[in-house]
């Protein structure tokens, strides 16, 4: 695999980092279309690309070189129309709206050509320089439906070219019309009866010029109520505001529909038109095997079991037996415990002389014997094998399905189904979840499932961590689990009462299930493990150098004396105080030091239980709180974290005080 | 009120307790004091009769009532669907609108609203002749997709423009009136297929979307 080249640019703003003298691809589409697979045939690097509508979040680079020339290439989140509904929409359209691309490919899927040519007549009527691209036409093919190309060239009056982008077919002959397209005369434009098209006319002069989008195309969204164009049509000094407003109350006055209506239904009403002569589906067809299992799947008679089998072989067995039993075991017992940690502090011994700075590389708290050793025997496996198991889920297309059977539960503590993406990821890691809390629709939603994650979701380092602790102690994981999963519940319940908004409305495509390919799950796992790598390794690091610090000027011993007090408050020994202590610096590096306590069996059942809730409530690591900052701002991040840190020890606590209420030893 | 109007008001009570929930006969301590004064007056009029230790409607009775709650529940649904006013508003103008109402308005009423089965609580509507006209036409029912049965296929009719942003959401992912629509699931979701996509959606979304069914009849 070639070096990824892409750079990430911010999401929001939709600022580039074009280079001068680049001809540019700007690649826009629905949701789910395989641009981002596309985006990875043409440039050669990677960016995620996976059976879920919406994955990405963020605008990506790259470039591409045809015939000895580079392009430069960007990917956007997927768009369904060029009026935005959500915040990655809005990204898309502002690109469009902001760059002067030099080519857009407008990717489709084939197979549902019909109702996605509708943003391709929206961008051929916005005077962008628009290739149409047929994505998986092997699909297509397969459901045998027939699409004539030629004819749709014809009546769109620009470039078509159907690929397959996930097996290359076609990339070729598409490269060769991107590098010699030229601009074209007469394309398709959608007529909108005479009351619209009057208002679009007396309005498209008054639009701003030299901007990326037609006047044409600027008027249409203006009169949909674009909240971004009005801005900024009414921000422009020679517009007077008197004019707008009455050519809007005319044209709504003399339209039966509202525009909203109007608009998009005569978009796809040509759309149509286009197709019925160049798209030939066959008749109805037997269902196939994928299909019933995909009902089963949204049938809660079996598709609840299905979700059984999917946790328990998925995450029990594969990640917590495998990945945090044998590979764990494997790599902390034996590497580390038996050669690694004591030939290091052997050779520190023996060369050099130096106390403290024994203590900085090896011994107890060492950026070897610590840092090192928690990230690669204890993090990395764990981590590892959430990071395969989650991306073969998600290339099977399993997780919109199971969105739509949550989505009741999720809308009674404010979210909708579409959170189970973060949530799921949150499993994997807080941080990378945190930070798809994007994809969610309303501030409500981001804010809600942002302090859920923050609060009850484990990541897959402290679940492993956790589980591998309670594993010999059923009794204990029951109570663990149970408080847990009400934790969710009632804090989700409260903030979705607690903070009004509108109730959230859950719609979502349940794209095919697909049989996961394993190089995209080995690609995917690889660059997410990457991600986390570049994020976490510095992190150990920089806490073992805290801690060493903390206890060569004894500020640690300070801090754990302060702990310790409340350690006694909620039922646990002094020692555990350095575990939550380390728990600062990264959540599942407290959950690692717990681990070593308990291994000496300095923890009681009820003790045991105690720590693991409280560890798992306790305050985000520092990757994820400064992800919430980046995301919702450093004062909410701050009132979460203000929230969660007492919260944490009063649940520690009050479960500590029900288990001696009632007598229960686990 | 006018003596006619209370009699219906209290036929449709009536139905609601003899057809809807005991059937057969009532015991007339359940009736409450006000309804036992018209007892008299609805039996002199042939409309009730008394039948062992309770009551039953007469045949015309029946008719009356059924008939009664029909427009009762058919404006509701005029002022739900339609006009979209508020839960209170609607109990309220139905209440008066029913008394008002011809058999001609009534009929056309009903077609216009597609020859609904259900109020917007989910009673059942009693069907008029427009309605048998309709079924044995093959003429096609609209109703929200999500009071459709599992497996049903129609044609979207039109999306209800309530709230923009819904319509909005819809329409841009290709659910547009015109193409048809197969709902495969019912719980604890709404799925369903237009084109060859699949979508899931809530109750409240699928609320918003109304399809013209075709009608199978030999199911009734």
């Amino acid at each position: 695999m070639s070096k990824p080249g892409s750079c990430k640019c911010g999401g929001h703003t939709g600022e580039t980092c074009k280079e001068a003298g680049l001809r540019n691809i700007v690649m826009v589409g629905n949701p789910n279309v395989g641009k981002s697979a596309l985006f990875n045939r043409l440039t050669g690097s990677y960016v995620t690309v996976s059976n879920y509508p919406g994955t990405t979040v963020e605008v990506s680079q790259g470039r591409c070189k045809i015939d000895g020339e580079e392009f430069s290439v960007e990917d956007t989140p997927g768009m369904y129309s060029l009026l935005p509904i959500t915040e990655e929409e809005r990204v898309s359209r502002d690109i469009l709206l902001a760059d002067k691309a030099d080519v857009v490919l407008c990717v489709v899927d084939a197979k549902n050509l019909k109702r996605m040519l509708s943003l391709a007549l929206q961008l051929v009527e916005a005077s962008l320089p628009v290739i149409l691209v047929l994505n998986m036409m092997d699909e297509a093919n397969r459901l045998d439906i027939q699409i004539d190309e030629g004819e749709l060239e014809k009546k769109l009056g620009i470039p078509v070219v159907g690929i397959s982008a996930l097996s290359g077919k076609g990339v070729d002959i598409l490269k060769k019309r991107i590098q010699s397209y030229r601009h074209q005369e007469s394309t398709a434009e959608v007529f909108y009866g005479d009351v619209v098209e009057g208002a679009v006319n007396a309005l498209a002069p008054l639009m701003p010029s030299g901007v990326g989008l037609s006047q044409r195309a600027l008027a249409l969204l203006f009169i949909q109520n674009d909240p971004n164009i009005s801005v900024l049509v009414r921000s422009m000094e020679e517009t007077s505001p008197d004019f707008l407003d009455s050519t809007l109350i005319e044209l709504e006055k003399n339209l039966s529909d509202p525009v909203g209506y109007t608009v998009p239904m005569m978009q796809h009403s040509t759309a149509e038109d286009i197709c019925n002569e160049a798209f030939n589906p066959p008749a109805d067809r037997e269902p196939s095997f994928a299909q019933r299992l995909s009902d089963w799947t949204m049938e809660p008679l079996t598709g609840i079991p299905i979700l059984m089998i999917v946790l328990y072989y998925g995450l029990y067995k594969f990640v917590g037996d495998f990945g945090a039993g044998t590979i764990v075991g494997f790599l902390e017992e034996d590497i580390f415990g038996k050669y690694l940690s004591p030939w290091i502090n052997e050779m520190l011994m023996a060369y050099v002389p130096w106390s403290p700075l024994r203590e900085l590389i090896g011994m107890q708290y060492g950026i070897v014997t610590l840092g090192i050793r928690y990230a690669i025997a204890i993090i990395l496996p764990i981590v590892g094998t959430f990071f395969i198991a989650f991306s073969i889920i998600e290339d099977t297309g399993y997780l919109p399905r199971l969105a739509m059977m949550v989505d009741r539960i999720f809308k009674k503590i404010g979210l909708n189904g579409r959170a189970v993406i973060p949530m799921t990821l949150g499993f994997g890691c807080d941080t990378m979840a945190t930070m798809v809390t994007r994809t969610l629709e309303t501030k409500r939603e981001r804010i809600i499932a942002t302090l859920l994650l923050a609060l009850a979701i484990p990541c897959s380092a402290q679940l492993g961590v956790v589980l591998g602790m309670v594993a010999t102690n059923r009794a204990a994981m029951a109570v663990w689990a149970v408080f847990m999963i009400g934790i969710f519940l009632l804090v989700g319940f409260l903030t979705a009462r607690l903070m009004p908004g509108d109730r959230p409305n859950f719609y979502m495509e349940v794209p095919p299930l697909r049989m996961p390919r394993p190089g995209a799950v080995f690609i995917k796992t690889y660059t997410r493990m990457q991600w986390y790598f570049m994020e976490i390794l510095p992190m150990f690091i920089l806490a073992s150098v805290m801690i060493w610090l903390g206890n060569i000027t004894d500020t640690f011993k300070v801090v754990v004396s302060w702990l310790s007090p409340v350690m006694g408050w909620i039922g646990l020994p002094k020692e555990a105080a350095v575990a939550f202590l380390f728990g600062f610096f990264r959540r599942d590096y407290g959950a690692a030091g717990l681990y070593d306590l308990q291994k000496v069996g300095a923890l009681s059942g009820n003790q045991l239980a105690v720590a693991v809730i409280t560890l798992t409530l306790f305050v985000p690591c520092i990757a994820q709180f400064l992800m919430m900052k980046k995301e919702r701002g450093l004062k909410m991040a701050c009132m979460m974290a203000l929230f969660i840190f007492p919260f944490a020890f009063l649940v520690g606590g009050l479960v500590n005080v029900l288990l001696k209420l009632t007598g229960i030893q686990l | 009120m006018k003596t006619n109007e209370r009699i219906e008001e209290t036929l449709e009570k009536l139905w609601e307790q003899l057809e809807e929930n005991t059937g057969g006969k009532l015991l007339p301590e359940i009736l409450d004091p006000k309804q036992n004064v018209f007892l008299d007056t609805l039996v002199e009029k042939g409309l009730v009769e008394k039948f062992q230790d309770g009551i039953r409607f007469t045949e015309t009775g029946r008719e009356e009532a059924r008939l009664a709650i029909r427009r009762h529940r058919l404006s509701e649904r005029l002022f739900h669907d339609i006009i979209e006013t508020n839960q209170d508003d609607m109990e309220e103008a139905a209440c008066q609108m029913e008394h008002v109402v011809k058999k001609e308005i009534e009929e056309e009423i009903c077609r216009l609203l597609g020859h609904p089965e259900t109020c917007p609580h989910g009673k059942p509507i009693p069907a008029g002749v427009c309605c048998q006209k309709a079924r044995l036409s093959g003429d096609k029912f609209v109703a929200p997709l999500a009071s459709l049965k599992r497996g049903e296929k129609g044609v979207i009719a039109y999306i209800k423009a309530g709230d923009s942003k819904k319509l909005q959401k819809l329409m841009a992912m290709g659910i547009l009136p015109g193409n048809p629509i197969t709902l495969t699931h019912a719980f604890p979701s709404f799925v369903f297929t237009v084109g060859y996509s699949q979508y899931a959606v809530d109750r409240d979304m699928a609320d918003a979307i109304y399809v013209k069914r075709t009608v199978h009849d030999h199911a009734k």
